[in-house]
């Protein structure tokens, strides 16, 4: 399995080398040092504390929402919605910390088990519709993104704000300090990185041994030969998407619960929600799990590149959007070979009989 | 015959592993209906398909009017004047009759299209042909027949002069099939000329001038309609291979196992595809159903393993009713289940041998344990499969895509045999493999049958049939038409098969 895994390996890293030549030329033609840019760029997210940290805070939300992605991904349905499950999940774990006080320990479990659920919960809906109504995955998730992000604008400005009291010019939320997620020592970052990398261990696990996970597995592999064998393609869908969507949730928990986004030492909405998951967190993850391969412990490695990317914006700020740029084109060339790919399969299914 | 229209000579194809046609020699006359008759699998449609340029020969000649052509592909056949109507419809739902009719060859002037020429084109057509219909409605709202006649339009609109027509009467009701045939006849009175491919004896007889017949690949014959006959025709297309033999036991039927009764299902062209039948399979028993395909085989089995909801009727496995059970559960009565494609139904392709062998069985306590499943189990499992039903694989972690048809099929068949099923329900069990694999599996139906299991066997494959069956069940146009015990004649078999019922 691992020599596979190394072998799948190669077309990722010609690819990213390919992005890095492109988005070099690119930089060159405006006038722009491309040495300069990556050296800031790996220099900065590498060998800083602050760009460490950042490196492990973006690296979470890349591998749950890999996950989120390529688990239901197994079973053949598109999840574009990890982005909405996350911020839903997150305004749930918020609104639970808000409204219902608990005691230590057992008031974050508590947020990060409504987060879950709410993720999944919001999945499923397109899960059902998928399975049941015939409406692609696809489109469901990528609709119900917008839904989501508005529902938790919506949320934070009229509900969770107001509840807070405490007005603010960037418009941020002191997070009751019982319910913040432990900080690893050193880092500015909370555990969820370890978690994360926990659960991408587990879903590797889940896929390979488990016999829902092999359900899972032939249901995306083929969804007759499975039928005809007693295993109902259209509750493996479902209950894909319902794991996949608490994955999200649980990234969504992560980026409210955690302290060191930049909101120092508080966890704060404003950060976890408007800078991050509103710019697209879950379209990220989604290029992590194609450069992965769909593979649950190669988007751990994939996660790392992705995030030094990521952090190490900040560092290369001679012109941002030269970095911005940049990382489209190597997500790009990194994604796309894999994404035609999986089209071609997809489309190769549904021939004509 | 009429001076020569079409000469289609020594037409040879291979498809991986299979010759699919092999020197098929084709006259076609001008202005006359030419019957193609043949079973499932002879060629009727390879051959037509090359005709028509979706599929490029890989030697032979074809003339039109005496003229060498090259067809390399539909467009260069349209241009000579051929025209296609397939089994699937290609109609556009929201567009008109006139639009479907004159799309892909509309008249136009500074590339807007010239309505006003086209329906007096489309008019005058209609009129010529003497063909009815409302030029106005959209091609959706259409009942089959008439859309089946926009496609006959279209194909004359872009100027055919010879019509094929694939299985045309498949997916018509028989008052539908009769205006069929008038349009035919029409037609070829006004000079066209038709080829009118069908399995259906009474078919061929009622419209053709001509019959050629197809058997694996080659012609047959080619004979006058005048003097056909069914008994001819059923014995031509039928044909029949060496006799295989098997090591039958005594015939000893046990206890009832599957019980139908009164069966009735929808197809998903909402057509009656089950149309109330009933039989009954018993342990020790090899129940044939024989029939060509599409005449139900595929609702039938699909009714009892629960992937189809019937409409009527009803399902015993002894005496348990199973019409509403799902998949799951009827497997868990004691069923096998060899479906008819094994790699669209059977197997997984992307999953190795191992995986494979336990597709719908990792709940079981032999192969997994609270979820978890025990993969030295699974392996030892696959292992004991791939030796006992002689599989020969590279090793149980190969994809099952990387193995042969044959290697494939038992896989699944040992896959099903290995629970021990009180039945086994193969469908077409042995399509598409080589000698050695067909024999095989046969042999362990009919051990099967010997170990005192009911085998209900369903299969186009009328050798396959006549050889291994205890009794015959003629399956036509949902319905069982015929029963026939061992040792039946050929010429009975191939008259039911084309729907003529027995005298």
């Amino acid at each position: 399995m691992l020599t596979g895994v190394l072998k799948s390996a190669v077309p990722s890293l010609v690819a990213l080398a390919l992005g890095l030549l492109v988005a070099s030329a690119v930089m060159l033609a405006f006038g722009e040092d491309p040495v300069g840019i990556f050296s800031a760029l790996f220099r900065g997210a590498l060998t800083t504390q602050f760009g460490q940290s950042s490196v492990l805070n973006y690296m979470y939300s890349y591998i749950l929402l890999a996950l989120a992605f390529l688990l239901p991904g197994k079973a053949g349905i598109w999840n574009i919605g990890g982005q909405g499950q996350a911020i839903l999940g997150g305004v749930a774990a918020a609104l639970l910390v808000e409204f219902v006080a608990l005691p230590p320990v057992v008031w974050p479990l508590a947020a990060i088990v409504v987060a879950i659920l709410t993720g999944a919960a919001w999945a499923a809906i397109c899960g059902l519709l998928e399975a049941y109504r015939n409406a692609s995955a696809i489109v469901t998730t990528i609709m119900t993104n917008f839904i989501a992000a508005n529902l938790a604008t919506f949320i934070l400005y009229y509900v969770l704000i107001p509840k807070a009291h405490v007005p603010s010019f960037y418009n941020e939320v002191d997070f009751p300090a019982g319910a913040t997620l432990l900080t690893l020592p050193y880092f500015t970052t909370s555990i969820m990185i370890i978690v994360a990398v926990l659960v991408a261990v587990g879903t590797a696990f889940f896929l390979s041994r488990t016999t829902l996970g092999y359900k899972i597995r032939a249901t995306g592999l083929g969804s007759r030969p499975a039928e005809s064998k007693g295993i109902n393609p259209r509750t493996t869908k479902v209950i894909a998407m319902i794991i996949g969507g608490g994955i999200a949730g649980l990234a969504g928990a992560g980026a409210v619960m955690s302290v060191g986004h930049g909101c120092g030492t508080v966890a704060c909405y404003q950060d976890g929600f408007a800078s991050g998951w509103f710019g697209g967190f879950g379209f990220a993850g989604i290029a992590v799990a194609l450069v992965a391969v769909n593979d649950p412990l190669a988007s751990i490695f994939s996660a790392v590149f992705f995030s030094i990317l990521a952090a190490g914006m900040p560092f290369a700020y001679q012109n941002i959007y030269i970095v911005w740029a940049m990382q489209g084109i190597i997500i790009i060339f990194m994604a796309a070979p894999e994404l035609s790919r999986m089209i071609l399969t997809q489309r190769g299914k549904r021939k004509w009989t | 015959m009429n001076e020569t229209m079409l000469r289609m000579a020594g037409i040879r194809k291979t498809f991986p592993g299979v010759v699919a046609l092999d020197g098929v020699d084709l006259t076609v006359g001008q202005g006359e209906v030419m019957g193609i008759l043949g079973e499932n699998g002879a060629g009727k449609s390879t051959l037509m398909n090359i005709l028509y340029g979706l599929y490029t020969m890989d030697a032979g000649t074809i003339e039109m009017q005496g003229k060498k052509v090259h067809i390399r592909n539909s467009a260069d056949a349209i241009g000579l004047g051929l025209g296609m109507v397939h089994q699937a419809f290609t109609l556009v739902p929201n567009l008109t009759v006139m639009e479907n009719i004159i799309l892909g060859s509309e008249p136009s002037r500074a590339g807007v299209v010239d309505r006003g020429r086209a329906r007096a084109q489309v008019l005058a057509l209609v009129k010529q042909v003497g063909l009815d219909i409302d030029l106005d409605t959209m091609a959706e709202d259409l009942p089959t027949g008439f859309k089946q006649r926009v496609e006959i339009l279209k194909a004359l609109h872009r100027g055919a002069k010879v019509l094929i027509l694939d299985e045309p009467t498949a997916v018509l009701t028989p008052i539908e099939a009769e205006e069929l045939f008038k349009s035919v006849r029409r037609l070829t009175q006004g000079g066209s000329t038709v080829i009118f491919i069908t399995h259906k004896l009474k078919e061929v007889m009622a419209i053709t001038n001509r019959i050629t017949i197809m058997r694996r690949g080659k012609v047959v014959t080619t004979l006058d309609t005048k003097d056909a006959n069914f008994d001819v025709l059923a014995n031509a297309m039928v044909g029949r291979q060496v006799q295989r033999k098997f090591n039958f036991g005594p015939y000893k039927p046990g206890e009832l196992l599957l019980q139908v009764e009164g069966l009735r299902a929808a197809s998903k062209h909402k057509t009656e595809a089950l149309d109330g039948l009933s039989f009954s399979v018993n342990a020790g028993e090899i129940v044939g159903v024989a029939g060509v395909e599409g005449n139900g085989q595929t609702e039938l089995v699909e009714c009892i393993m629960g992937l189809m909801k019937p409409t009527g009727g009803a399902i015993r496995l002894g005496t348990k009713l199973i019409n509403k059970l799902p998949t799951s559960e009827v497997l868990k009565l004691s069923v096998g289940h060899v479906p008819e494609d094994r790699a669209l139904n059977g197997l997984i392709l992307d999953f190795s041998v191992a995986e494979n062998v336990v597709l719908g069985a990792t709940e079981s306590t032999d192969f997994s344990r609270r979820g978890v499943m025990a993969p030295r189990k699974i392996r030892d499992f696959a292992r004991k499969i791939v030796k006992l039903f002689n599989v020969s694989a590279a090793g149980i972690d190969v994809k099952a895509r990387n193995l042969s048809g044959g290697n494939q099929q038992k896989i699944i068949v040992g896959r099903e045999l290995a629970g021990q099923p009180h039945l086994l329900i193969a469908h077409q069990p042995t399509r598409g493999l080589d000698v050695a694999s067909t024999e095989y599996i046969q042999s362990l139906l009919v051990d099967s049958r010997n170990a005192g299991r009911g085998v209900l066997l369903v299969s186009a494959d009328f050798d396959e049939i006549l050889d291994l069956s205890d009794r015959i069940l003629v399956l036509y146009e949902g319905k069982i038409i015929g029963e026939l015990n061992r040792g039946a004649g050929i010429g009975e078999l191939g008259r039911l098969l084309g729907g003529i019922a027995a005298k």
